[in-house]
């Protein structure tokens, strides 16, 4: 028996059913919306209406076409395009670089479009060399360079008190101008950093490591077992 | 089939947007749901139209849900303005109607919740205050004395209705006196049929408990 059918339902069938309360329930006097009730729900619609901003008004347009989606949905598609193409002309183009290599003679061009690619000179190879390297390059080292003695060594800077002759002179002057006028791009957050220095945050960091480091030291030395008292 | 009726009515919409028949007189004449389909084109006066026709239902709804004539009133503010603003969430699907009782019938059960009642309005009281309230006389009952005591029985049956569960109150009073269908009950308060039937019944026996020195 379904529940329509069912006597308990059906309210012209059930004996003990409250037919003098069904007709006074029916009976009951209608209560109406209050005096102008339309007039003063426009004016509080009107206020709504006009207490919004205007970017909230046009978010929540919903176009009839495009599957009603609203507004909103395809600015947020449009920004995120329009960032990742940002993105991606910022890293594809360097209109500086671009300019220099249209101004510049035709024979530095190349060098402008690859400066970015490759460092001039190799610091090992061309830098002045320390103490250690040196001392390594006549002991453990030897040997190694011997297997290596067919590729070709990279132009060393000649020193000061080096005298080279006239040939060698200049092409040595070229790969020092052009180590010295190699500038690393630096770009975006990066940028107006200066190349290799350490940040503040880090030097701040560092400092306070050392401190406690040497106050641990102290205590540990103030524990050394001729001072404990143990 | 639902899915067909929707086009007419969409074409129906379209059509009387492109012919520029957006009238009063005309646009009364359309159903509720032609209507809530020419308000979601930002046709401002459909709108006003379906306020004046639910106003006063939904008032009595509302009032004998809450019993209380402040809180019915702002509820029903409420209930338009949200209609107002979630405009688009209606689909054909439904009944205008049904969707309107929806909405007034959670706002009222959230004004309840919220513990709003500060007093109650007496029937009596509110006939004095707003003029358009007026009490339904029918030609078998014309007595005066016959009236006074209807009205006392009316407060009473309000007093009983309070008391009683809200999910029983609000099936009772869309059934009884809002004279709903059980599909169109069942539509507003999300339960099956059968869930709605039995509330129904449970409803006016526990009213018939409390009101028995009446009705014995």
């Amino acid at each position: 028996m379904s529940d329509s059918q069912h006597p308990r339902n059906d309210e012209h069938a059930t004996p003990e059913e409250p037919a003098a309360l069904l007709r006074d329930l029916r009976a009951m006097p209608r209560v109406s919306a209050p005096l102008d009730f339309t007039e003063h729900l426009r004016r509080r619609i009107d206020e709504i209406e006009s207490f919004q901003p205007w970017w909230k008004r046009a978010l929540a347009w919903k176009p009839t076409w495009g599957f009603g989606i609203p507004g909103y949905a395809y600015g947020a598609v449009a920004t995120v395009f329009l960032a990742v193409f940002a993105v991606y002309m910022f890293n594809a183009t360097d209109v500086e670089r671009d300019l220099r290599r249209e101004t510049a003679p035709a024979e530095q061009r190349q060098d402008i479009l690859h400066e970015q690619m490759e460092i001039p000179g190799d610091e090992e190879s061309v830098g002045p060399a320390t103490g250690s390297d040196q001392r390594d390059a006549a002991g453990t080292d030897a040997p190694a360079r011997k297997g290596t003695q067919d590729v070709q060594p990279a132009a060393p800077i000649p020193s000061p008190s080096m005298e080279t002759d006239a040939s060698g002179e200049s092409a040595d002057d070229a790969a020092k101008q052009r180590l010295n006028s190699y500038v690393p791009a630096v770009r975006g957050i990066m940028k107006g950093e200066e190349l290799g220095a350490i940040p503040d945050s880090i030097a701040k960091k560092d400092s306070v490591r050392i401190l406690d480091s040497l106050k641990s030291l102290q205590k540990d030395r103030q524990r050394t077992p001729e001072n404990d008292p143990r | 089939m639902p899915q067909t009726q929707e086009l007419s009515l969409e074409q129906k919409v379209e059509e009387r947007i492109e012919g520029n028949h957006l009238d009063r007189v005309s646009l009364e004449a359309l159903s509720d749901e032609e209507l809530m389909l020419l308000f979601q084109r930002d046709v401002r006066l459909a709108f006003d139209i379906l306020v004046e026709r639910f106003q006063d239902p939904l008032m009595n709804f509302i009032y004998r849900y809450t019993g209380n004539m402040d809180d019915a009133a702002d509820v029903l503010q409420d209930t338009f303005i949200r209609v107002y603003r979630k405009k688009h969430l209606y689909k054909t699907i439904a009944k205008v109607s049904t969707w309107i009782y929806t909405i007034a019938g959670n706002l009222a059960k959230s004004e309840l919740r919220r513990g709003h009642r500060k007093y109650t309005t007496k029937l009596v009281q509110q006939r004095e205050e707003n003029e358009e309230y007026t009490l339904p006389l029918s030609t078998d009952d014309p007595l005066p004395d016959r009236s006074a005591d209807s009205s006392i029985i009316y407060e009473r049956i309000q007093e009983a209705l309070l008391e009683i569960p809200e999910v029983f109150r609000e099936a009772v009073v869309l059934r009884d006196i809002q004279e709903l269908s059980y599909e169109e009950i069942a539509e507003i308060t999300g339960m099956p049929i059968g869930t709605v039937k039995s509330r129904i019944s449970r409803g006016r026996i526990q009213l018939q408990e409390l009101l028995k020195d009446i009705y014995d």
